[in-house]
């Protein structure tokens, strides 16, 4: 079912890619939204993140994602090293209504409710930021104005350009533009290069591994590279499945500090 | 010194002990060793050693059901040491392994879940409560005061040996707790550091009166607490109730010496959290209309009055990844005649900023009595230098008068150094 919906924005869509630059770009980040996404999956998270000396640290969590009509859930929580041990993250995003953001610290025994504006900090010392783990590889309309980049460098993918639509945004979000190159066939953006607030060059998103999951293309490898800092955080997947009808009460604040669920 | 080398050595014998025979009992079993040192004014010995060497291991005895046990040794040189034993309950009492060496269960747990349902039988600590630090409705386990406040996590909950239930029925969610264990609030052992100076929190006894021996009389009532809560979007608020021993002592007098007692009240409360953007205000509000609380204009002599105390606090998610939190709670008993202040003000402010994708964090807490002036700035830095290994360095900064809250301790600034390692 997923495939045919798919397959039926594709062909909305598709045709309009060649039509006036404005529409074309909206219509381009139109299908990067539409994107099918899994009523549930389930896979570990590896991290590695690199300083700009070549240091490597290593994270694994258990990351769960449900999409559902009522709300965006995504939950992460950290098995590896033992030091963040049972550090859970949960976001609740709903159409229309204020974001959840919690988080769950074994040494403070609590489930905290975090602020929710800013999505532009970073998630758990990584290069991602919490707004990068809630959007999963979209660009939501209500953030960005869209253009296509009439100068693509060679990319054999239609290039999407994205500014901000208010110095607030630009500032919740933590960039001010984005060129990303999408891959029209997965709906996919394979390389995003963003810029911080000031429009200076940020980082980069480079998507390595694409597989469908269930009936949606789900991101199995990446690297952020932040040009700025020069540090660099690689992200891969395994056991990665779907889970159709995956339990909602998984994503309850309160069950962050049950411990790392046991998933069929 | 050659005492102190053979209780190193024991140390570490025990140490190698129980980290071989921690790793058959499961797959999941992590081992870590933290170590601090602190050094406090010549004149007054705030020094500390302290060894900790602690298990964690989760086994999945099937898909609904987990079996948790955390283990901890502590090793402890200097007066600054492990605190009292003769206020846990006997089955919750530390093994002393050495005349500054114990083990500790500090959870052990079987857990069952279905869907919305939680059941824990075991050694556990529950955290009830919104504001960070301060326990307004946080009251129903006790916590180490071996310290005062201060230690590196605040509060330190003790857990106890009981049943917990949480489930979700008629859109409320419920949490039931019973805890046989009366084990209370672990005290700082006579001639420590921390051992408390002002009369407030003895009693009414001055410090100056010397060394006077205190028995502790082990509460026999159990500890129930229910409560009942809601989430809605961006804002959550709970109801609940909690009914047992005090944990914060009351002192009687006679020929014998003094005796900490610890009468069953019942505290009732509220807490709200609301997100208001890159904000997030939280409240609590508690009333204890049974408090025991000793008489500052008899020596000895307890009664009961009515005590409210309630808190408000704020996170704000500042530019440049500053994080800041402040929080006031206001503590009120009726009556002049305390041995206690009638109302205690106090005032936190946290700050928290992160550097270098979360190797370096650096924070510094403020947490001061409005009422008596008194109070302790508490920078830090920290460093993690690889996955296994965090190093950090601090200071705890005290000042006030000698009876009051954090005054007492003025004598007590120290500087502090901890490493923690993942084995």
């Amino acid at each position: 079912m997923r495939c045919l919906s798919s397959v039926l924005v594709l062909a909305v869509l598709l045709p309009m890619l060649a039509t006036a630059d404005e529409l074309t770009a909206d219509a381009l980040a139109a299908l990067v939204i539409e994107r099918p996404a899994n009523e549930g999956r389930v896979g570990t998270m590896h991290f590695e993140l690199i300083n700009k000396r070549g240091r490597s640290r290593n994270r694994a969590a258990l990351m769960m994602h449900s999409d559902r009509e009522d709300a965006q859930r995504i939950g992460i929580f950290f098995m590896r090293p033992s030091m963040i041990q049972e550090t859970a993250f949960l976001s609740i995003n709903r159409p229309g209504d204020n974001d959840e953001n919690w988080l769950y610290l074994p040494t403070t025994e609590r489930v905290r409710r975090l602020p929710t504006s800013d999505r532009g900090d970073t998630f758990m010392g990584t290069d991602l930021t919490y707004g990068d783990i809630q959007e999963n590889f979209k660009f939501p309309a209500e953030d960005w104005f869209f253009s296509l980049d009439t100068n693509p460098e060679q990319s054999p993918y239609p290039v999407l350009h994205g500014v901000a639509r208010t110095p607030e945004i630009a500032k919740e979000l933590g960039y001010q533009e984005f060129r990303a190159a999408i891959d029209v066939a997965h709906q996919f953006p394979v390389k995003v290069e963003y810029t911080d607030t000031d429009n200076a060059p940020l980082k980069t998103v480079e998507v390595k591994a694409i597989e469908w999951v269930g009936d949606a293309p789900t991101a199995m490898a990446f690297e952020v590279h932040n040009i700025q800092t020069g540090h660099t955080t690689r992200v891969h997947f395994t056991e990665m499945r779907h889970v159709p009808n995956l339990d909602v009460e998984f994503f309850a604040p309160d069950a962050l500090a049950y411990g790392i669920p046991e998933v069929d | 010194m050659y005492d102190s080398i053979k209780r190193l050595t024991r140390g570490a014998l025990l140490v190698s002990l129980f980290v071989l025979t921690s790793q058959p009992l499961a797959a999941d079993t992590d081992v870590s060793i933290a170590q601090t040192l602190a050094m406090g004014r010549a004149e007054h010995d705030a020094g500390q050693a302290r060894t900790t060497l602690a298990t964690k291991t989760r086994e999945r005895l099937s898909r609904q059901t987990r079996l948790n046990l955390d283990l901890r040794i502590e090793s402890a040189l200097g007066d600054t040491g492990l605190g009292t034993r003769d206020t846990f309950a006997p089955l919750s009492r530390p093994w002393e392994l050495g005349a500054n060496t114990r083990l500790e269960i500090d959870e052990a747990t079987i857990a069952w879940r279905k869907r919305s349902t939680h059941l824990t039988l075991g050694k556990q600590s529950v955290a009830w409560g919104v504001l960070d630090g301060l326990q307004v409705t946080d009251r129903l386990n006790p916590v180490r005061l071996r310290e005062g406040v201060f230690t590196e996590t605040r509060p330190e909950r003790i857990s106890r040996w009981g049943l917990r239930l949480r489930t979700r029925k008629a859109g409320f969610d419920w949490d039931a707790v019973i805890q046989p264990d009366t084990t209370v609030s672990q005290l700082p052992l006579q001639g420590d550091t921390f051992e408390p100076r002002a009369a407030r929190l003895r009693g009414g006894l001055p410090f100056e009166a010397g060394n006077v021996s205190v028995t502790f009389d082990q509460p026999a009532t159990t500890t129930a607490g229910l409560r009942m809560s809601r989430r809605n979007g961006d804002q959550d608020w709970s109801l609940l109730v909690i009914r047992g021993p005090e944990y914060e002592p009351i002192f009687s007098l006679d020929a014998s010496g003094v005796t900490a007692h610890y009468p069953t009240r019942t505290l009732l409360g509220a807490t709200w959290q609301k997100t208001l953007g890159n904000q997030v205000i939280r409240a609590e509000v508690a009333t204890v209309p049974n408090q025991p609380v000793n008489l500052g204009t008899e020596l000895g002599v307890a009664v009961e009055r009515s005590r409210w105390i309630g808190g408000v606090g704020m996170d704000w998610d500042l530019p440049d990844g500053w994080f800041l939190n402040v929080q006031l709670a206001i503590d009120q008993i009726d009556g002049r005649d305390l041995a206690r202040p009638r109302r205690d003000e106090i005032l936190t402010t946290r700050v928290r900023r992160a550097f270098d994708n979360d190797q370096w964090v650096l924070q510094a807490e403020l947490i001061g009595n409005l009422g008596d002036g008194d109070g302790t700035f508490r920078p830090s830095l920290s460093w993690q230098v690889s996955d296994g290994l965090r190093v950090s360095w601090g200071a705890d900064i005290i000042w006030g008068e000698p009876n009051g809250l954090f005054g007492q301790f003025d004598d007590n600034d120290r500087v502090w150094l901890r490493a923690i390692m993942s084995l």
